[in-house]
């Protein structure tokens, strides 16, 4: 039987013992990289999105294992020597040094050593196992245990809920893009003029867009939830989508405020307003979301399409300010929540804004007439229709609010017109706000200022030629409270109120 | 060419070498064993021992178990180098010429006893050095060959200092292993004082000759060592030196001046011998081991602080060994492998 055939056995026997070694360097290695990942992933301080950590931890698994197979793999020489190891003294290494070569000596040799290596069965090779690498082992685990347990733990059951909101999410999409598709049908087939068509179709292409590249991380319970919440946000707002071609149709006022803020027509710009703040008054439940919702829609595309006049950023920022409040109120009544109050003031913002880009008093003085007897019809009509405005919490706010207004509104017969108002007809008593002279700074003489002069008929606002307002001017409260109020949400925004005053003068605002 | 026979003929000579020597000597296996592998290795042998302990009768018995002439030469201060080698005689011849004749000294021996050799001048010793290393003396200019196979097997008493010549680096490092005859136990002194009642005289008888020895020596050279046995004895010897990069911690410390080469070669030929002794075909790492303690303790020397420390040479070797033997991994082979 040749050596090799004699060796057999022991070398079958070590390999076993090669395979655990490798496999226990493997798996230090492998924790070795595991520990520092976890750690620093439990802090927060890395997150491997591009690079999956299991692929790198194979990666050093496998490389750990192969090197340790081949640092220990039993080769001739090895196994003589580790057989030896067992009071052999060398005979099996100097036989296996010389294999190929003959002598009498050497054959003796090998004869010696064959009887000697029969005497030693291949299970008395003990697998020694390092302490060192076993304690390292040990230790490592329990470290990882350690660090790890809780982000794991959390972890599996992030995993958990977040493969059920993926299949959620799943379900979710495919009823997205069944509504998407839906809607491009009867977009196509609606009666709306191509340049609408298309600004349609480009919205439906972004939503699609999105619903593509949202990917939801195993490993990120948040971004999960978010993307949930996104997308229930959006399968709410496709289903608004889907009714809001017919909405649009009738909600004319939305592109009477656009071609008036084009024309630069104040009082057709306050009219506008009025009308979209009426007609959102006399909606609620589902229909006032959707209304809401296609006005936020409809300020996008305001904002994107741009303006030629000078007014530009202010305008987009009067409409970023009124979308978001938009949006908020779409919320509160999407959560059944009455949201009048808002509605009310985020339009009333939006327009003291949209005015004061706009600038100028004259032009509201001329627009104004028109503004006020479109705005006292349509208060005679909604006194006659339906003004069931109920709202859980708050029932009659609303229509109180609306009277209070139509009160003010109709406070000018003849000289109620530029700044929202327009003129009704006879001449009432109007809640009017005393006016002090703000301050203002030589070395900025382009600052904003809040316009308060009061004609000869007492109620309209006038701006001078300069800019500069009127001392002492009196005017109707209602057309400066939204000034106010975008004034307020100004000084906020630039900090220039104390934190811990901002909620309190907010909602003082509110309140008014 | 190394037969089947030869090695046949190596193991039972050895046998019967070490049962006639056992038969004047009680006890002390190891020292005729080491004893017997320098002689078949070819080398010189420093027995040290108190007196009485049988170093004068061991030599005595190798020379007649292994059939050689044999000359004892009692080494005293006032011993000569001619009295040693020998020297021209003026004589007269036939015709009643006066001629010189060399007379030669009891080296022309082939086993030589060196009694109490540390107590010769160095001029003394060093002609014994010349014998030793060149198996040779020269007289009057003119070379003398001496008969092989030529052994010196040397005695010195490491007490009784006073007087004596310590042995010069050069000359000790020609031996190739230094003995320590340790004192008998009791059980040992027991019987040899009963045998002693009986008989001082001695009774081993020849087992092998001169020619049976040579042939011995050149089968154990035929012995397989293989590569990384010679490295290990080669780090060994070079563990010794302190300043050598293979030297342990223990050289750094206690070693002024470690093993020569000559050590190196002793210990693979004396393993080799063995070896075949012990009936392997092949050197181990233990026959390294073993023999690293006759082969190391008389070319080491210490410096200062193993003298303080009280040290010797014995236990400066065990250090260096388990600093080497430390660096295998038991059960596993070892690591140099």
């Amino acid at each position: 039987m040749s050596l090799k055939k004699e060796l057999w056995p022991y070398r079958m026997r070590l390999l076993m013992h090669a395979l655990l070694h490798a496999l226990l360097t493997a798996l230090i290695a492998a924790l070795g990289i595991s520990f520092p990942y976890t750690l620093l992933k439990s802090l927060g301080l890395v997150s491997l999105n591009g690079i999956s950590p299991y692929l790198l931890i194979g990666g050093v698994l496998a490389s750990a294992a192969c090197a340790g197979l081949c640092r220990y793999y039993p080769t001739l020489k090895r196994t003589a020597a580790i057989i030896d190891g067992l009071g052999l003294e060398e005979r099996v290494s100097t036989m296996v040094a010389n294999i190929g070569h003959d002598s009498v000596i050497l054959r003796m040799q090998r004869s010696d050593a064959l009887g000697k290596l029969r005497t030693v069965s291949p299970s008395s090779l003990r697998m020694v196992f390092p302490r060192g690498k076993l304690i390292a082992l040990g230790a490592l685990a329990l470290l990882i245990v350690c660090v790890g347990l809780i982000p794991f733990r959390q972890h599996v059951s992030a995993t958990a809920y977040t493969q059920n909101k993926l299949i959620e999410m799943s379900e979710e999409e495919r009823l997205i893009r069944d509504m998407i598709r839906d809607m491009r049908s009867r977009v196509a087939s609606s009666g709306m003029s191509e340049e609408e068509k298309e600004a349609l179709f480009q919205q439906l292409d972004a939503l699609e867009a999105d619903l593509e590249n949202k990917e939801a991380g195993l490993d990120d319970l948040a971004i999960v939830t978010q993307t949930s919440a996104q997308m229930a946000q959006t399968v709410d707002a496709i289903k608004i989508y889907s009714n809001w071609i017919e909405e649009f149709l009738k909600f004319d006022c939305l592109k009477e405020l656009g071609e008036a803020i084009i024309a630069e027509d104040k009082p057709k710009v306050q009219q506008a307003f009025l009308n979209i703040e009426y007609r959102l008054l006399t909606l609620h439940g589902q229909p006032q979301q959707d209304a809401l919702m296609e006005i936020y829609l409809a300020l996008e595309n305001a904002i994107k399409d741009g303006r030629p006049s000078d007014a530009d950023a202010e305008m987009a920022y009067a409409f970023s300010l009124m979308q978001s409040d938009i949006m908020e109120s779409a919320v509160l009544v999407l959560n059944k929540k009455d949201a009048t109050q808002r509605i009310h003031t985020s339009l009333d913002i939006a327009r003291g804004r949209v005015l004061i880009a706009l600038g100028g008093g004259e032009e509201l003085a001329g627009g104004g007439e028109a503004a006020g007897a479109r705005h006292s019809e349509l208060a005679d009509s909604g006194a006659k229709a339906n003004m069931d405005i109920e709202s859980e919490g708050e029932e009659g706010t609303s229509q109180e609010l609306f009277q209070s207004g139509r009160t003010m509104y109709s406070d000018d017969p003849a000289g109620m017109r530029g700044a929202g108002m327009g003129s009704i007809g006879e001449q009432r008593h109007a809640v009017t706000e005393h006016i002090y002279e703000p301050t203002l700074s030589t070395q900025a003489p382009d600052m904003d200022y809040i316009p308060g002069a009061q004609d000869e008929a007492g109620n309209t606002q006038r701006i001078l030629a300069n800019d500069v307002p009127q001392a002492d001017s009196s005017v109707p409260y209602g057309q400066v409270y939204g000034i106010y109020f975008a004034k307020l949400l100004e000084q906020i925004t630039q900090e220039e109120i104390p934190d811990d005053m901002q909620d309190a003068v907010e909602a003082y605002f509110y309140g008014l | 060419m190394v037969t089947e026979k030869d090695l046949h003929m190596f193991s039972q000579k050895c046998q019967r070498i070490f049962e006639e020597v056992g038969r004047d000597m009680v006890g002390q296996k190891d020292i005729i064993e080491d004893t017997v592998v320098a002689m078949i290795a070819g080398g010189n042998v420093l027995l040290e021992g108190v007196p009485g302990v049988g170093k004068t009768r061991l030599v005595r018995s190798i020379g007649r178990v292994f059939g050689l002439p044999f000359s004892r030469i009692q080494f005293t201060p006032d011993l000569m180098p001619a009295d040693v080698t020998g020297t021209n005689v003026i004589e007269k011849d036939p015709q009643g010429n006066s001629v010189y004749r060399f007379q030669p000294g009891p080296i022309f021996s082939n086993i030589i006893l060196a009694d109490e050799i540390n107590r010769a001048t160095p001029k003394t010793q060093s002609a014994l050095l010349e014998a030793m290393q060149e198996h040779m003396v020269s007289v009057a200019g003119i070379d003398h060959k001496l008969d092989e196979p030529f052994f010196v097997l040397a005695t010195q008493n490491p007490i009784e200092q006073d007087g004596t010549y310590a042995l010069p680096e050069a000359q000790i490092d020609r031996f190739m292993f230094k003995l320590n005859v340790p004192y008998p136990t009791v059980d040992e002194l027991g019987r040899i004082v009963l045998m002693t009642q009986k008989t001082m005289d001695e009774v081993a008888e020849q087992a092998v000759n001169a020619q049976e020895l040579l042939l011995m020596r050149e089968t154990a050279k035929e012995i397989p060592v293989i590569g990384e046995v010679v490295k290990y004895a080669m780090r060994l010897v070079a563990a010794t030196h302190f300043s050598s990069e293979a030297a342990t911690e223990t050289a750094k410390q206690y070693i002024r001046l470690g093993a020569s080469p000559r050590a190196g070669q002793a210990l693979i030929t004396g393993a080799k011998v063995r070896a075949l002794i012990n009936g392997k075909y092949n050197v181990s790492y233990k026959d390294i081991d073993t023999l690293a303690y006759p082969v190391l303790r008389h070319r080491i020397k210490m410096n200062f602080d193993a003298i303080a420390a009280k040290k010797t040479p014995d236990q400066l070797i065990s250090d260096i060994l388990r600093e080497l033997n430390g660096r295998r991994i038991p059960g596993l082979g070892r690591k140099d492998a």
